[in-house]
């Protein structure tokens, strides 16, 4: 708290309107909720989000992608994963073929928006980092 | 065309009617058809020009708008490339970029207003930055993204600030380069601008020129290039040669017609002055020849005709002294329109005159040739004529010819009236006689040189045409003028309207002035 006195405010834009901003910029987008890492062949999932349509889709830390949407992954990177995710963004389904433990597996898994409370955390952190504002305060 | 006028100028040559006139006209014709098809062609010429600037102008608007939006949206992906270069640097950096990560990002790219960052690792510690305050609250704003091996980065941008950094490639005039010619270089340049793109792209067709809408690729897709190309930058106007060659061959042709009117005009004098040398020629050698043929008959007779009476000797030797005098005058009457005419040899001799004394003088002397003639005149002097500054001889010989002109042109009604009598301005002189009269026909052309009325058989009347003539210029020379009135068939009025001197006085000043040779 100290250190935000101390520090003048970052963002010079009215808080309101960050917090719009905000909205509209996280609302609508899809996500999965893995974080990825290149191991080729394929991509290794490093984590999976908790409660998010990847671990509803029951994929699993260590699992090998190895295609997506008929797309092959073997030798792609993830930024390329990332560009076959935004094409699906319309229908919001994934095909995907994992290898899990030297067995391939087809999973299928639907995007999801990002959920409110993920929405809300990040307008309360921007607003106490660069408004001042208390955190924990939401709209 | 040309057949029908060599077929004229052949016929013309063939008739010999006047071949002068067509064959002067002919190289007047010729160049003037000549100046026309020339005229003609650089007018077309001038059009096709000016259609070919059309189509460069639109071919170059087109072609600069092209150019230019497609090199705008290079600039505008390097833009975005560099953009993402950048965060890219940013995150080999800090394994986890927070708050100052992207706020140093968007200071690094100022066309940038807000950006998120979202990590995969966990949406929800997204960092959210906004750069400058809002400046005015409806600019338009564009999204984009980018994926990281980490996230994904979210940015809205201001195009118009981001335009203004690829202002460069707006300003840059494409050029026309041609490796087939080397060096050449058009000298085209057009005025290229970004428009917000409204549905309309292509081309724009404007008063002075053309103007070409290429559209941006997306994002920037509500921005078009709009190239303005100005016929004038290609040459119009002056440069267009269209109104100077139109001017020109317009002038060249009136010359042309001014030309031809002078030399036609200088054609009909000359030919006024053939017929006046060929009407010369017939009337004055008739003329002189008759008396002659009477004298020299007449003689002839005298000399070998012992066995004559004395009444017949006397009438040859009247008619001998009858043909001298009739040759005499005519004679006199010649040298003395050349004279007048030429305005040279002698001026004419103003004396105070009487104008009585002058017209008692004539007739007293002529008085026995008028009778012999059979005819009676009246005379009738005004008392309060002032002596007058004339020049008594052709005055004389003005009234001569009027009474010989009345006596010739009279049949049966054998009866001259002859009046002086002033009015205000003039003294006149009045002769008039009443039987023939003048035709309204030639009434205008008797005192043309040898003119002869065509009514005159000049068996009979004898003359040579310059009688009149020789008044009317007696008359002007005097600064006065000839009236004619005439009925045919009632007789004729001349009248010389001789301008009065203005007092006794002053005459000597107005001889001198009137000594002048006058313009005849």
């Amino acid at each position: 708290m100290v250190l935000a006195i101390a520090q003048e405010p970052k963002c010079h834009t009215p808080a309101k309107e960050c917090e719009r901003q905000i909205r509209q910029m996280l609302s609508g987008r899809r996500y999965l909720g893995v974080d990825l890492d290149e191991g080729k062949p394929g991509l290794v999932i490093k984590s999976v989000k908790a409660d998010s349509p990847a671990s509803r889709a029951e994929l699993k830390e260590g699992d090998r992608l190895m295609a997506v949407n008929g797309k092959s992954m073997e030798k792609a990177t993830v930024k390329m994963f990332k560009e076959a995710l935004a094409e699906a963004r319309q229908t919001g389904r994934l095909w995907l073929i994992v290898q899990r433990r030297g067995a391939y597996k087809k999973v299928e898994a639907r995007l999801e928006p990002y959920p409110q409370e993920y929405i809300e955390k990040v307008i309360s952190g921007h607003l106490a980092q660069a408004h001042n504002v208390a955190s924990g305060g939401g709209q | 065309m040309f057949d029908r006028l060599i077929s004229r100028l052949r016929g013309s040559r063939s008739g010999d009617e006047r071949p002068d006139r067509v064959s002067v006209l002919l190289p007047f014709l010729i160049i003037s058809a000549g100046l026309g098809v020339l005229a003609w062609r650089s007018y077309e010429l001038s059009i096709r020009m000016e259609r070919g600037v059309n189509t460069l102008a639109v071919q170059y608007a087109g072609y600069a708008a092209e150019i230019t939006a497609r090199r705008v949206d290079a600039a505008l992906r390097a833009e975005f490339a560099g953009a993402n270069d950048q965060w890219q640097q940013i995150e080999r950096r800090s394994e986890t970029p927070g708050d100052n990560s992207v706020r140093e990002w968007l200071n690094k790219n100022e066309w940038i207003v807000t950006a998120i960052y979202v990590p995969d690792r966990d949406p929800a510690s997204s960092v959210y930055v906004s750069e400058l305050p809002e400046e005015k609250p409806g600019a338009p704003r564009l999204g984009r993204e980018f994926f990281t091996s980490s996230g994904m980065v979210r940015y809205t941008f201001d195009p118009d600030r981001l335009l203004a950094r690829v202002h460069s490639a707006i300003r840059q005039q494409p050029l026309v380069r041609n490796s087939s010619t080397a060096g050449l270089e058009v000298g085209q340049r057009a005025d290229v601008t970004v428009v917000p793109f409204k549905n309309q792209s292509g081309l724009v067709r404007l008063p002075g020129g053309f103007a070409f809408i290429s559209p941006l690729s997306p994002p920037l897709q509500s921005y078009a290039i709009r190239a303005e190309v100005r016929t004038a930058y290609v040459g119009s106007g002056w440069e267009n040669q269209r109104v100077v060659s139109f001017w020109a061959s317009l002038v060249a042709l009136a010359l042309m017609a001014i030309g031809a009117f002078l030399a036609i005009r200088g054609m009909n004098q000359e030919a006024d002055t053939m017929r006046l040398r060929e009407a010369l020629i017939a009337n004055v050698s008739h003329e002189l020849r008759t008396p002659l043929a009477m004298i020299r008959l007449g003689a002839e007779t005298l000399k070998i005709g012992s066995k004559l009476s004395e009444k017949e000797r006397r009438d040859l030797e009247d008619q001998i002294l009858r043909e001298v005098l009739h040759l005499s005058h005519l004679v006199e009457n010649v040298l003395d329109v050349a004279r007048i005419q030429n305005q040279t040899g002698r001026a004419l001799a103003f004396t105070p005159v009487h104008p009585r004394d002058l017209v008692t003088n004539l007739m007293t002397s002529y008085e026995s040739w008028i009778l012999s003639k059979g005819f009676n005149v009246t005379v009738e002097i005004d008392d309060n004529i002032e002596p007058q500054m004339w020049d008594r001889d052709s005055v004389s010989r003005a009234l001569l010819n009027l009474i010989d002109n009345a006596m010739k042109y009279s049949g049966d009604n054998k009866r001259i009236d002859v009046c002086v009598r002033q009015n205000p301005e003039y003294v006149v002189i009045e002769v008039r006689d009443h039987d023939i009269g003048i035709d309204d026909r030639d009434l205008n052309r008797i005192f043309d040189p040898y003119y002869r009325a065509k009514f005159s058989d000049t068996q009979t009347r004898r003359g040579a045409g310059l009688g009149l003539t020789l008044v009317q210029q007696i008359t002007m020379a005097h600064g006065g003028r000839v009236e004619v009135d005439s009925q045919p068939g009632e007789g004729s009025t001349f009248r010389l309207l001789l301008p009065r001197s203005v007092s006794t006085e002053s005459a000597g000043v107005a001889g001198l002035v009137q000594s002048k040779p006058l313009p005849s």
